[in-house]
């Protein structure tokens, strides 16, 4: 089986950026920790345009950032047909599922995939043939190899850093906004002798396990590494 | 708006609601719930029973924490469905849809409550929730008055958390830093040295928080006390929690709310949770 080799980068990044390696087939653009790094249309022309497929990564959103995204997916739907688009909580999949149908592809982020992997197998397979999700998206090794196991789910597995704890309340501001110039720069921080990584909203440790079984797809975390170390 | 308020010992439900809880809840061992032990009370079905009896006696309704996420909820439906209808045990507050999908179809069920993890935090998710009988939201911490509007008019009731002294930094169920650390520090309560200096964890400040208090008593029906702490702190945050609500009624601007708030707060119980503190180091003021 030929695993689909995915990069994980931010907008900020995307800016500078103006060629991928061919073996990368996908790229992840935006955030699944901040809402103001959510990607815009022409950040997915951009993609397009070097010849990569993107999947729009979204956080957790409030009805103002959830309304945000269908008028930007609505665009994107203009140039774009099927995008792939990784949600984080079961409103935005429910919304996104109503609203665009099979105008796009879906698949379950790691916040939103963190809380289905603790229902029953059964309750995660209805959910997922409910709302046809393409992906599941794990950081966890383990739990990545319960599903692979079950040959039933497709996974697309991070690496080489994971989730340790996620916030809503921004660093840089101290608080919870509606609007955000991007003073953060989107830069990370390595803390506790660099066994936390800091970038905004979020909080990583190291990655250093895979599954045991080959996922679907790899989704390598360029957006938190340099790029001489993920090539 | 009224308060609803977790008791962690089974003699706390009697001074709750005497003293003017309009709603209690608690977790038992034999429900997993999203809490530490220590903070579950030892009950068995009769004391249930005698607890769900005492509230009802006051015209209160009593609830119970089933809100780990867990695969084999299945297995103990039959358990809460015998709490619901032999001890009166009003309803549940859950962590997942499939909790309230699976319990078996009556005409009358218990009232289901979604938690934090249920990770509701847009009316979308509401209307999710909803379409699966679920008729109450405890809104999320991080989800502000304003962004709440539309996912409380979904709901029958809601309820905010009492955050003015203990919130949750990260996101609930997406933090590792507790489960990992285990009996280390919390990990939101540390700090970190960078070459830009000390870095702690981002927090409301507590004007933000009276705030955030005065805007959600016109928007949910309950303030939450969470199962937290001593019992003498449960108490000094109780009638804290009683005191800022009748501040919250006779107060028509936000403004002067929080000069008469932050006065009684400094003047009343700060002094009070200093005392405190100083007979327990793990409190957090």
């Amino acid at each position: 089986m030929k695993i689909e080799k995915a990069l994980y980068i931010s907008p900020f990044q995307l800016e500078r950026i103006n060629h991928l390696p061919d073996k990368i087939s996908y790229v992840y653009i935006g955030s699944d920790s901040c809402e103001h790094m959510m990607p815009s249309p022409s950040d997915i022309k951009k993609l397009m345009e070097m010849g990569k497929e993107a999947v729009v990564s979204v956080p957790i959103l409030t009805d103002f950032f959830l309304d945000k995204l269908c008028s930007d997916i609505k665009n994107i739907l203009e140039f774009k047909e099927n995008i792939e688009i990784s949600v984080n909580d079961i409103g935005t999949l429910v919304k996104l599922h109503s609203v665009f149908g099979s105008k796009l592809r879906l698949s379950v982020g790691r916040h939103l995939f963190s809380l289905w992997a603790k229902n029953s197998f059964s309750y995660t397979e209805k959910m997922s043939h409910d709302f046809s999700i393409s992906f599941f998206e794990i950081d966890d090794a383990h739990t990545a190899d319960s599903f692979l196991e079950s040959n039933k789910f497709n996974i697309a597995y991070h690496y080489p850093f994971k989730y340790y704890s996620l916030t809503r309340i921004c660093a840089y501001r101290k608080g919870i906004f509606q609007s955000c110039e991007r003073i953060c720069h989107d830069v990370y921080i390595p803390l506790d002798d660099g066994r936390i990584i800091w970038r905004g909203n979020a909080y990583f440790t190291k990655n250093n396990a895979m599954p045991r079984l080959l996922p679907q797809r790899l989704i390598i975390s360029y957006d938190l590494t340099s790029y001489g170390e993920t090539k | 708006m009224k308060i609803t308020v977790g008791f962690c010992r089974i003699d706390e439900a009697g001074y709750f609601l005497e003293n003017g809880a309009d709603e209690i809840s608690c977790g038992m061992s034999e429900l997993p719930s999203f809490c530490d032990d220590q903070n579950v009370p030892d009950l068995d079905i009769q004391q249930v029973k005698s607890i769900a009896d005492l509230a009802h006696s006051y015209g209160r309704k009593f609830f119970m924490y089933a809100n780990a996420v867990r695969p084999d909820w299945k297995d103990r439906i039959p358990f809460m469905r015998r709490l619901h209808e032999d001890t009166g045990v009003d309803g549940f507050i859950i962590a997942s849809a499939e909790q309230a999908e699976i319990y078996p179809e009556t005409e009358n069920p218990p009232v289901w409550v979604i938690g934090i993890l249920g990770f509701c935090f847009n009316s979308s998710a509401a209307e999710f929730y909803r379409s699966r009988g679920i008729s109450r939201l405890i809104i999320p911490q991080h989800v502000l008055p304003e962004e709440s509007l539309k996912m409380c008019s979904i709901f029958s009731e809601t309820e905010f958390y009492y955050i003015t002294h203990e919130m949750d930094k990260n996101i609930d169920g997406l933090c590792l830093g507790c489960e990992v650390a285990k009996k280390e520090k919390r990990f939101c309560s540390r700090g970190f040295e960078t070459s830009s200096g000390h870095v702690t964890f981002p927090m409301f400040s507590l004007d933000e928080r009276l705030g955030y208090f005065y805007r959600y008593s016109r928007i949910a029906s309950f303030v939450k006390i969470v199962r937290f702490g001593s019992p003498q702190l449960r108490k000094l945050i109780f009638e804290e929690v009683k005191a800022l609500k009748a501040i919250s009624e006779k107060s028509s601007t936000l403004e002067t709310f929080l000069i008469e708030a932050g006065r009684i707060i400094a003047d009343v119980f700060l002094p009070r949770y200093r005392k405190l503190a100083a007979m327990d180091k793990n409190l957090i003021i």
